[in-house]
C-alpha cells in the first residue's frame, strides 16, 4: 500500500492507506472513506476553515460528530466566531502529536489509524507558541476557554485554564474582582477578618 | 462578552466546569488571597472537596513545612538580598529582626518554613503573635490537611513546654491547640492515620518519659495512650505500617547511652510492642533523631495506581562516619541494610522527610561551613540534586513533615 514511499509524515502515511486491509465494520465511516484527510469546519458566522482530520480528532467534540459520519460536509459550529475558529484550528496544528491528546487517542484507536502514532513531548517552541496563543485580553481569553468547553479539547484547555490561573496568581484581591466581574459579598467585618488571615499566610 | 452574569457562577461567563478546572491550578501560595475575592470562592477554597480535586486532577502541590532556626539575611552582601517576606513582607520584617536578636545573643529564634517541592519555593509563616517553641515537632495529617506543631522549649525560659498550634492548609487558618497533656521536648512525634502521636522524650525536671499521648486535631482532644516500656529521650517517631513507632532514645539514668530497641503502638489493638536491636548493633550506636541522624519511612516509588498500597521501608540516614549513608531496615533479618550514599557536601545535622506525592526524599543538612541547605533524592532513581536554598532558610532544621495540597 505505502510501500517505498516514506512520506514525510506518518500521520500522512496512515490517512491515506485506504480501507483496503479488511477495516471492522465498526471502523467509522469517514475514516474508511479512501484516503480523505481534512474535514471542513465552519463558524457560526460562515466562516470555512479546511482542518486536518488528526488535528481535529483533538476535539472529543469533533472526534464523536466525525465518527457520527457528520465530516463529509462542512461542519457548522455556531458558537464558534471565526476569529475563535482560526485560533482554535491553529492551536490544533501545533500541538499535533501531543501527548495531552494523542496518548488518549492511542488508547481508543489501538487498531485503528493512530497505531502508528509518536506521541512527541511539546518543544520549546510549542510552548512558545502556547504562551503566545493565550497573550489576550480577557474576553478573547473566555471565549477561547469557552470554544475548549465546547470543543473538549485537553490540549486547548490546558493552554487556556492555565492562562486563566496564572492571571489570577499576580492579580490583587480587588483586581480578581474586577477581572472576572466578581461582586464582593462580604460584610466589613467578615473581609476584615479574611484579609487578616491572608497577612498570616506562608509569605 | 454579552456574558450572562448569574450570581451562582464561580467565574461570571464562563460554565462551572472550567471555571473550577481554571481555579483548581492556581498555586496553592495564592489561595488565602482568592479566598478574600468573595463568599463563593471563600467556600470552594475552603472545602475538602476543592483539596480533593487539586489531588485528582494533578494539580495538587508537595510541601515539606520545617521547624526551622532563623537566620538573619547576610548584612552587607548586597548582591544577595532575598526578598523572604515576599510582597507585603510584614511577617519577614519580623522574623529578620528576631533573627538578628539570635545573633545578638539572645538566643535562637525558631520559625515555621515551608519549602514547595513542586514549585520549588521556600516561603515562612509570619511570627506574628507566635513564637515556635526551640525543638518544637510537626506532624502533618493529609487527610485533612492539618499540620501539627508541637512542645519544645519555650525560647526565653528554656523549659519544656505543652505548647500546640494547628495550621489547617485546607481553610487557611491557624489556632491554639489544646496542650499536650505533659510537658515535652526531644519526643517522638508522627502521625498515623488521623491522630498525631507523641511519645518520650523529657520533661520539665530532664526526666525521660515512657508516657505517649495522641491528638485528634478534629475534636482538638488529647488521648491518654499506655505508657512505653522504657524511658526514651532523644527517640524518634515514624508512623510505618500503620503503627507509631519510637525508635531508640535512653532513660534518665543512661544520659546519652541509646538504647537499642524500638517500641511500637499499634492503633488497632491499642497496645505496644518492643523490637529489641532494631537500634544500634554496632559500637557507637548515637541517636536516630536530628541533629545526630534522622530516621524517615520512605515510600515506594509513585505507582501508576496511587490507591495501591504499598509498604514503605524504614529508612536511617547518617552523615558520621561508617554509617554515612541511607540504610534500610529489614525486618525479615532484622538487620540494616546500606541502600544509598548521601551528597558529598552533605556533613551533618540531617533531618530527612518524605516529600508527599512526589516520590523524592528532602533532606536538610549543614555543609562543610556549617551552612545548611536542601537536597532532594528522587526515590525511583536514587539521584540527589541540591535545592537552592534562599539565605533565610539556611538555618538548622530539626522537625519536618510534608503534606500533599
Amino acid at each position: 500500500m505505502s510501500s517505498g514511499d516514506s512520506g514525510p509524515s506518518s500521520s500522512k502515511q496512515l490517512v491515506q492507506q485506504p480501507a483496503a486491509a479488511g477495516r471492522s465494520p465498526n471502523q467509522p465511516p469517514l475514516l474508511g472513506a479512501g484516503g480523505r484527510k481534512v474535514i471542513v469546519l465552519k463558524s457560526g458566522d460562515e466562516e470555512e476553515f479546511e482542518v486536518d482530520l488528526l488535528d481535529a480528532m483533538q476535539s472529543r467534540t469533533l472526534r464523536r460528530a466525525i465518527e457520527d459520519g457528520c465530516g463529509d460536509g462542512p461542519m457548522p459550529l455556531p458558537n464558534l466566531t471565526g476569529p475563535v475558529l482560526a485560533k482554535v484550528v491553529e492551536l490544533f496544528r501545533r500541538h499535533r502529536g501531543d501527548p495531552r491528546w494523542a496518548d488518549e487517542l492511542q488508547e481508543t484507536e489501538k487498531e485503528g489509524m493512530f497505531k502508528d502514532y509518536a506521541p512527541q513531548k511539546p518543544t520549546a517552541e510549542v510552548k512558545g507558541f502556547d504562551r503566545e496563543f493565550v497573550s489576550v485580553d480577557r474576553d478573547a481569553l473566555f471565549d477561547l476557554l469557552r470554544a475548549a468547553n465546547f470543543l473538549e479539547a485537553p490540549g486547548l484547555l490546558d493552554v487556556t485554564c492555565d492562562a486563566a490561573a496564572d492571571a489570577v496568581m499576580n492579580m490583587t484581591v480587588e483586581e480578581v474582582r474586577e477581572y472576572f466581574g466578581l461582586v464582593n459579598d462580604y460584610t466589613p467585618e467578615e473581609e476584615a477578618a479574611l484579609r487578616k488571615q491572608h497577612e498570616w499566610a506562608f509569605q | 462578552m454579552g456574558a450572562e452574569q448569574q450570581p451562582s457562577s464561580l467565574l461570571p461567563g464562563l460554565p462551572d466546569d472550567i471555571a473550577l478546572d481554571c481555579l483548581l491550578r492556581v498555586p496553592y501560595s495564592s489561595h488565602s488571597g482568592l479566598r478574600c475575592v468573595c463568599r463563593q470562592w471563600r467556600d470552594l477554597l475552603t472545602s475538602p472537596f476543592f483539596y480533593q480535586q487539586r489531588r485528582n486532577s494533578g494539580a495538587a502541590e508537595s510541601l515539606v513545612c520545617l521547624i526551622q532556626a532563623l537566620v538573619a539575611e547576610e548584612e552587607g552582601d548586597g548582591a544577595g538580598e532575598h526578598a523572604v517576606g515576599g510582597p507585603g513582607d510584614g511577617g519577614g520584617a519580623v522574623d529578620k529582626a528576631q533573627a538578628k536578636n539570635s545573633r545578638c545573643g539572645a538566643g535562637p529564634v525558631y520559625g515555621l518554613s515551608l519549602y514547595n517541592a513542586t514549585l520549588r519555593e521556600w516561603r515562612r509563616l509570619p511570627s506574628k503573635g507566635y513564637a515556635v517553641p526551640l525543638f518544637a515537632q510537626c506532624a502533618a495529617v493529609q487527610a485533612s490537611g492539618k499540620l501539627v506543631l508541637l512542645g519544645g522549649w519555650d525560647p526565653v525560659t528554656f523549659d519544656s513546654v505543652r505548647d500546640v498550634w494547628v495550621v489547617d492548609l485546607v481553610t487557611g487558618r491557624r489556632r491554639r491547640g489544646a496542650p499536650m497533656p505533659a510537658a515535652r521536648s526531644f519526643f517522638a512525634c508522627a502521625a498515623v492515620g488521623p491522630l498525631v502521636y507523641v511519645a518520650g522524650g523529657h520533661d520539665n525536671q530532664k526526666n525521660a518519659l515512657r508516657s505517649a499521648e495522641a491528638y485528634d486535631p478534629e475534636a482538638d482532644e488529647w488521648r491518654s495512650l499506655p505508657p512505653m516500656a522504657d524511658e526514651r529521650d532523644e527517640c524518634q517517631g515514624v508512623a510505618h505500617g500503620g503503627c507509631f513507632w519510637v525508635i531508640s532514645g535512653y532513660g534518665t539514668d543512661s544520659q546519652g547511652r541509646f538504647d537499642r530497641a524500638a517500641e511500637c503502638y499499634d492503633p488497632s489493638t491499642g497496645l505496644w510492642s518492643k523490637e529489641e536491636g532494631l537500634w544500634g548493633e554496632d559500637d557507637e550506636p548515637g541517636g536516630p533523631a536530628p541533629p545526630r541522624s534522622s530516621c524517615f519511612v520512605l515510600p515506594p516509588p509513585l505507582a501508576a495506581d496511587r490507591d495501591r498500597r504499598q509498604e514503605g521501608k524504614l529508612c536511617h540516614l547518617d552523615c558520621h562516619g561508617e554509617r554515612r549513608g541511607i540504610r534500610e531496615y529489614d525486618p525479615k533479618e532484622r538487620k540494616w541494610k546500606a541502600v544509598d550514599g548521601v551528597p558529598e557536601c552533605l556533613k551533618s545535622s540531617p533531618c530527612a522527610a518524605p516529600v508527599a506525592g512526589s516520590g523524592e526524599l528532602l533532606v536538610m543538612g549543614s555543609d562543610e561551613e556549617q551552612r545548611h541547605g536542601a537536597w532532594v533524592m528522587e526515590a525511583a532513581t536514587r539521584r540527589w540534586t541540591r535545592v537552592e536554598t534562599p539565605t533565610g532558610f539556611t538555618g538548622f532544621a530539626f522537625s519536618a513533615a510534608s503534606v500533599l495540597v
